[in-house]
């Protein structure tokens, strides 16, 4: 019962978060250089735009009301469900994102599961290998994928993948699990660094522990030592990381989406922060913060079944 | 335990597989296969969506084959007959007959016929209607427009409220598109596959991927030579071209298909085909002429007579250019060339009789959006050595980079110095332009603050805005361009070419303005 106030606690919390992101948002769209009303005449064959033509247009978007204006305005629609069209395509914006939210999620969790499975393992791995030529090797690549950028990664494995080898696609989503392959490795790369290197650090604390000691006495064997005991306790901290990374891999998508030809949000809101289409650039926070927020719930609620002590504390209270 | 930890294992593997097998659509993998096979798909790249769908005015573009329109354009850039297959006008261009193809179905059956044409200009009156080719929009392709009449079956009557001399020239393909009105939705969109009467049709669209487009076996004309065309949106120029490489496409087409410097790396290889053609657009270097130093004349003529602009052209386009001596693009039907003249010596003069020794700080700002697509950032390098180390001044200069919206506002507001930009030409009239650019009220001069003023150009303008007769238009925008070159409103760089890339897979592509032919040249090699 606890568990599901506690759920239902941080459901609302959701709330302020969103109003605060997207007037954040909303903010820093407006303060920000330039508009999108040349850009909106442009498209409807108006190249060489009077100012008479960009006064009509920006009544058209209603860009000329003032701004807690254009904010409530916005905000009531959407909250009838209506995040409103494009002004680059007039395209309905709620569509869009949810055409292409399952795109983008697929990416991330792709992404994600990949940082879990090579991050730990490759820190169990070193922890494992302590002294060897394996640990100086792991700790090596780890560093080398925590500093390479991403888009280079991404580059790099198309050429030799794709343009040389022919083994995967350079792009698009039309050869199924295949075309996910190298985005996943490319997105995923500097997180598999870092959550290796956090796990290796953590399973060594935990190593150094009295418990550790008693359990080798007890004879257990050193696999057990390291998975049972040594693993399990240091897997928290992973678990906070590893959580916050799917913010960044959420953004991070956005340039591997655009290399990759992916039609996925992050594509889509780059377009648009170019253009300054306000409106999907809203659209884009609100749905990305929505599935965060739920993703870091997801993780918190990990927490209680990682580590009994939390579940302990949480019916004391 | 073994067993239990292996058992987990393949779990965990399995549930990866699972999650990853949902991600991707299930299609099929389009690798070339060469064989001379024409019912085989050929797979195209380019940056954007050539099929932008309903919501677009044109539904997909012009070089798909899918539509075509009443006016098409010869080599020259003048008008000649598509769908018309003649026209007149009457003595003041206020009344223009069409007399239609009378042998022309839409690929759905529909026999194309005048009431259809009346239909499109209905659609027309609904709009503007956006397009990420050209807008859709009746007031500036037909000003003042105020009837349009079918006379028979095969013609059509427009009348015009003021004379339109050069009306065929505004009608040039996407001025006078023509599509089955089957396909129009209440409010002038699309309500599903564009129809259209071209040698192709819409197959399949999956906006931000693909579409695949098929031969229109009952093309009133001459059919294409391959059944099945695939074009993929492939954004990333790298990626676009790593896909050329790996053999996944055959071609890569539209806009910045390839940059200069891959063409290059490709055309020495015998696997692939590298074709250069013409393009309306010109790089033009912008200067704020209502602030000191190029407000004087002198500044930008010398800044002009410094550019060695075949070593522009050369080393950082890889000599897919021309260098630009006049303000009027070269494939404009009233293009008259213009002498592209190189004085470093003269130049330097002219700059320092201006500048003197006084300390100047110049700002150079790079619009992202072309800077990422053409080597700007290096011309910008090359005019920055060449104006600072002019001998005897005192000249320095900033590189700035800026996305386009914040550069056109400083621009507007005159805090910056030279600006290169491109421009293309919105119409086969080039009135607009002049008229933009080099009206001391035009609406160009103001927003780029270019602060040009010329009694004798102001004059020009405003005669060829009433003009009747073509004769003289021609007279007036030769003039203009002449005065361009002395006056220097902006200073042309280069005169930018099309470079587009296929395999040796595949023979017939060449690079092309729009045109009727499109791809139905394009077929496997033998």
């Amino acid at each position: 019962m606890s568990i599901l106030k506690y759920i239902c606690r941080r459901l609302l919390i959701l709330i302020p978060v969103l109003l605060g992101i997207s007037l954040a948002a909303f903010l820093l769209g407006r303060i920000a250089p330039g508009d999108p009303v040349d850009d909106a005449l442009f498209r409807i064959g108006v190249e060489f735009p009077t100012e008479s033509d960009r006064a009509d247009m920006r009544a058209g978007l209603g860009l000329d009301k003032p701004l807690p204006v254009q904010y409530w305005t916005w905000l009531q629609r959407t909250l009838q469900g209506d995040l409103g069209h494009s002004y680059i395509g007039n395209r309905d914006i709620a569509d869009e994102l949810l055409t292409r939210l399952p795109i983008t999620l697929k990416l991330s969790l792709s992404a994600l599961l990949t940082t879990i499975l090579l991050g730990i393992g490759g820190g169990i791995l070193m922890a494992a290998c302590r002294g060897t030529f394996w640990e100086a090797l792991l700790k090596s690549l780890s560093s080398l994928l925590l500093s390479i950028p991403s888009f280079w990664i991404a580059l790099f494995l198309i050429t030799i993948f794709a343009e040389q080898l022919h083994l995967l696609p350079t792009s698009g989503l039309d050869s199924g699990v295949r075309s996910l392959i190298l985005p996943t490795i490319a997105l995923a790369s500097a997180n598999i660094g870092a959550t290796a290197r956090l796990t290796d650090a953590n399973i060594r604390a935990e190593l150094s522990q009295q418990y550790i000691i008693t359990a080798n006495a007890k004879g257990l064997s050193p696999r057990a030592v390291m998975l049972h005991h040594a693993f399990r306790n240091s897997l928290i901290p992973i678990i906070t990381l590893v959580g916050n990374y799917f913010g960044g891999i959420l953004g991070g998508s956005t340039i591997i989406e655009t290399i990759f030809a992916i039609p996925g949000l992050g594509s889509y809101v780059l377009s648009a922060i170019q253009n300054r289409d306000y409106p999907v650039i809203q659209g884009y926070v609100l749905i990305t913060g929505t599935t965060f927020v739920l993703i870091t719930l997801a993780i918190d609620l990990l927490y209680l079944v990682v580590d009994p002590k939390i579940r302990i504390q949480g019916d004391a209270a | 335990m073994k067993k239990t930890i292996l058992s987990r294992l393949l779990c965990i593997v399995s549930v990866f597989s699972l999650i990853l097998s949902g991600c991707g659509n299930t299609g099929t993998q389009t690798t070339a296969n060469p064989n001379t096979n024409t019912d085989q798909e050929i797979v195209f790249a380019a940056s954007r969506d050539q099929c932008p769908g309903e919501q677009d005015a044109y539904y997909a573009s012009m070089s798909l084959g899918i539509w075509e329109p009443l006016i098409t354009k010869d080599a020259s850039g003048k008008p000649i007959p598509a769908l018309a297959s003649s026209w007149e006008h009457n003595e003041d261009s206020t009344v223009w007959t069409f007399h239609l193809q009378n042998d022309v179905t839409f690929s759905n059956g529909t026999p194309f016929n005048s009431d259809i044409v009346l239909a499109n200009f209905d659609r027309m009156k609904k709009g503007p209607f956006e397009s990420s080719f050209y807008g859709m929009n009746l007031e500036t392709l037909y000003p003042n427009l105020l009837s349009y009449e079918k006379i028979d079956d095969f013609t059509v009557v427009l009348t015009l409220d003021k004379p339109q001399p050069l009306l065929d020239y505004s009608m040039v393909n996407y001025g006078s598109a023509m599509f089955e009105p089957s396909c129009f939705s209440e409010d002038g969109s699309f309500n599903g596959f564009a129809i259209g009467t071209g040698p192709y049709v819409v197959t399949e669209n999956v906006l931000g991927q693909y579409a695949v487009i098929e031969r229109n076996e009952t093309y009133w004309g001459t059919s294409g030579i391959t059944k099945k065309f695939r074009f993929k949106v492939i954004p990333d120029p790298e990626t676009r071209y790593s896909a050329l490489r790996a053999g996944e496409v055959q071609g890569l087409c539209d806009l910045g298909a390839i940059s200069p410097a891959q063409a290059a790396e490709l055309s020495s290889d015998p696997n692939y085909h590298v074709s250069v053609g013409d393009s309306g657009i010109t790089h033009f270097l912008n200067v704020n002429g209502g602030a000191f130093p190029f407000s004087d004349v002198r500044m930008r003529e010398g800044l002009s007579l410094l550019l060695d602009r075949k070593t522009i052209v050369d080393s950082f386009f890889n000599g897919c250019g021309i260098p630009a001596g006049g303000f009027l693009s070269y494939t404009s039907p009233f293009y008259q060339e213009q002498p592209v003249q190189h004085d470093p010596e003269k130049g330097a003069d002219l700059i320092r009789e201006v500048v003197g020794n006084q300390a100047i700080e110049l700002l150079f700002l790079l619009p992202n959006v072309d800077a990422n697509r053409y080597p700007y950032q290096e011309t910008a390098e090359y005019i920055q050595s060449l104006l600072e180390n002019i001998e005897g001044t005192n000249i320095k200069v900033n590189i700035q980079l800026m996305d386009w919206g914040p550069c056109k506002d400083e621009m507007a507001a005159g805090k910056y110095n030279l600006c290169l930009k491109i421009q293309g030409l919105p119409s086969a009239n080039p009135l607009s332009l002049f008229k933009n650019f080099m009206a001391s009220d035009g609406s160009t001069n103001k927003n780029y603050g270019l602060g040009y003023h010329n009694e004798q150009a102001d004059a020009l303008i405003n005669e060829a805005k009433t003009s009747v007769d073509v004769k003289r238009l021609t007279e007036i925008y030769t003039q203009l361009q002449e005065i361009s070159a002395k006056d220097f409103p902006n200073i042309p760089v280069m005169y930018s070419q099309e470079v587009v890339a296929s395999s040796s897979k595949i023979t017939g592509y060449e690079a092309s303005v729009y045109g009727l032919t499109g791809f139905t040249q394009v077929g496997w090699a033998k």
